[in-house]
């Protein structure tokens, strides 16, 4: 099976990585010329950064045998249409995406989304239809260090879950083919035949609380939940995030999701400052923020559901990114 | 000569003070800053207005007001939250006609006072005046123009009366702009529900005031916090401030705009507690016993009550 991987910056670069490494016949479509070109005559250096018994040890993988393109145009010409489409652009450039895209979709090419967060599926659903959509979220670290070269990684645990918007012959058997390359591959990949919009929502929440509330106060996981009113937080987030996922046909507990899911994470990665701190601590980019706590408020408006928590978190992660240049630093 | 106690000397109580005793009243400063206390005992009071210094003598000093007597009135300006605990220090000076007044900032310093005395004898208020105190027995004012020094009665008496119309002369002698308001609370919540908005999302947004009322999502969590604010004092019995809020954007964007308001100042300069519980967090408590959503001032609350229990643990604390 022909699969693209269309948009291949850090994520991208890594998930198509884990499919040739399992043998996949993978076509790169992206912008970024210099990465192209490299990835299409040296191949793709393939670093997995793993744990091993508390130490770190790097396995490197010259990766070869792909084609990139930097536009679908050229694609089209010299490959046709194809028949797994998987992006992994940014979500707010998803609809321009795959309107991009088009040359290389026909009638027969099942559409993935991998990236991030809440609406996805909805925009790949403006232009597939749903039983030939596959909707995912990949739960580890990425990098691109330069043109031809990527860097995995994996946190303990799950690594990939992905999964039919609608079960139907031609989404079986995409993740199917899928389920091998990327195991194969080395990537722990989960095919959740029937569920996948729990794993998705789970991810969501937990990323929505931890993310937002921590970029906010500037504290680790453990610091806030440490504290009464940063604890008051986290759990306003769940339990509003849960009402809209059952609300939307994903049914989730709240009480049972502090208990356990977040329980998890705090004992886990307590110690951590999670990625939207990085994006806006660290290094003053735009978060994910519109794709997690955003729609969440999005979604419990349209469906009548209080979620000021949400709304207003979003709304003050958006002043704070919407004006890095003048915010106080201190340094 | 009315006896009066000014509870808590620092910058503003200082300040206050010195007007008091330059409109003739006798003033006892009460206060555990050992250095300012015996300075002014000893060679009074410098306090500076824009473009005057005078030497101010004849303040009494105390450490504690156990010890100085009966006074005709007790002003109050500790930190608004550190009320509760001082109260009953303060219990020995208060006599049967003494009237408690607090100038502190914030919401609800009435009801804290109503604990210990009717409220027949509570005036509260606040000034609006930049203070300094620069080192031990150096005060300095920075007044805003027009009335700077506005207080009322928590309950209509004749001792309020009394005393209200004393103070009011007393400051206006001493060259503050003052009134006693015939109804104090509408200038309370008004001066509290704006804290609560621009003060407050400046801290947790870490911008100065001009930024975040040009940022379409910041001016948007200030005016959820007015409006919410607003809704409260309608339920508490004051009158509609909406209309008035709005006139406060424009103020405060040619006032303010190059300035990180003081909860700011708290939060991201100094790492210093903030009066977070006396604004949003009363508007909440207000709203939560009236029945009235107050779910953006509830949530600042919970973030500020949060980083300023862990100000060392906060990214970059390490870089101050």
């Amino acid at each position: 099976m022909k699969i693209v991987m269309y948009g291949s910056g850090a994520a991208g670069s890594v998930f198509a990585s884990y499919l040739r490494n399992g043998g996949a016949d993978m076509i790169l479509i992206d912008r970024y010329k210099e990465h192209m070109d490299k990835v299409a005559t040296d191949g793709m250096t393939f670093t997995i950064h793993q744990q091993e018994g508390g130490e770190y040890k790097d396995i490197v993988k010259q990766l070869t045998g792909w084609r990139t393109y930097t536009n679908a145009q050229d694609a089209f010409e010299k490959e046709g249409k194809v028949d797994i489409i998987i992006f992994m652009t940014k979500a707010t450039q998803l609809v321009q995406a795959i309107q991009d895209a088009k040359p290389v979709c026909g009638p027969d090419t099942v559409a993935v989304t991998l990236i991030n967060g809440l609406g996805n599926d909805d925009n790949l659903f403006k232009f597939f239809p749903k039983d030939h959509c596959l909707v995912g979220s990949g739960v580890l670290g990425t990098a691109l260090k330069g043109p031809g070269s990527c860097v995995s990684t994996p946190a303990g645990g799950v690594q990939m879950n992905f999964g039919g918007a609608v079960r139907s012959e031609a989404t079986d058997k995409a993740c199917e083919h899928l389920l091998k390359c990327f195991r194969d591959g080395g990537c722990d990949a989960y095919w959740r035949k029937d569920d996948i919009y729990h794993y998705i929502w789970k991810k969501v929440i937990v990323n929505s609380t931890v993310n937002t509330v921590c970029a906010v106060l500037r504290l680790k996981i453990g610091e806030v939940e440490a504290d009464p009113w940063g604890q008051q937080l986290f759990h306003q987030v769940i339990r509003e995030a849960c009402a809209v996922a059952t609300a939307k046909g994903t049914p989730l507990d709240a009480d049972d999701f502090i208990a356990h899911d977040h329980n998890d994470i705090v004992t886990n990665i307590g110690d951590y400052y999670p990625s939207m701190c990085q994006d806006m601590l660290m290094h003053q980019r735009q978060t994910e923020i519109d794709v997690l706590n955003g729609k969440i408020a999005e979604y419990g408006k349209e469906l009548g559901i209080p979620t000021p928590t949400c709304a207003i978190l979003t709304q003050v992660v958006h002043a704070i990114q919407d004006n890095y240049d003048k915010q106080y630093f201190q340094k | 000569m009315m006896k009066i106690a000014m509870i808590g000397a620092g910058a503003a109580g200082s300040v206050f003070a010195s007007y008091l005793k330059m409109g003739g009243a006798d003033m006892w400063l009460v206060d555990r800053y050992k250095a300012h206390m015996d300075k002014v005992a000893s060679d009074g009071m410098t306090f500076r207005t824009p473009g005057c210094e005078f030497q101010l003598t004849g303040f009494h000093t105390a450490p504690s007001a156990d010890s100085i007597g009966k006074m005709d009135v007790v002003i109050l300006m500790v930190k608004a939250t550190q009320t509760d605990s001082v109260m009953p220090t303060v219990m020995p000076c208060i006599g049967e006609s003494t009237v408690v007044v607090s100038l502190q900032n914030g919401l609800g310093n009435e009801d804290v006072l109503a604990k210990y005395l009717p409220k027949t004898r509570i005036l509260y208020g606040f000034g609006t005046i930049g203070t300094e105190l620069p080192e031990p027995a150096v005060c300095v004012s920075k007044p805003e123009s027009g009335i700077i020094m506005r207080f009322g009665a928590a309950e209509a008496s004749k001792q309020n009366d009394e005393t209200g119309k004393y103070l009011e002369f007393t400051f206006n002698n001493g060259g503050c702009s003052a009134s006693y308001e015939e109804d104090i609370r509408p200038y309370v919540w008004k001066k509290a529900i704006s804290n609560s908005g621009y003060n407050t999302v400046s801290a947790v947004s870490r911008m100065k005031v001009g930024p975040l009322l040009a940022d379409e999502n910041g001016r948007d969590i200030v005016l959820q916090v007015w409006k919410e604010g607003c809704q409260v004092a309608k339920a508490a019995g004051v009158r509609d401030l909406w209309p008035e809020m709005q006139e406060e954007l424009p103020r405060l964007q040619a006032g303010f705009a190059t300035y990180y308001p003081s909860m700011a100042q708290d939060v991201v300069i100094h790492q210093r507690q903030t009066e977070i519980a006396l604004l949003n967090g009363k508007i909440a408590e207000y709203g939560e016993n009236y029945g009235v959503p107050t779910p953006a001032n509830s949530l600042l609350t919970k973030l500020v009550s949060c980083m300023q229990a862990n100000y060392g643990a906060m990214y970059g604390a390490d870089k101050a």
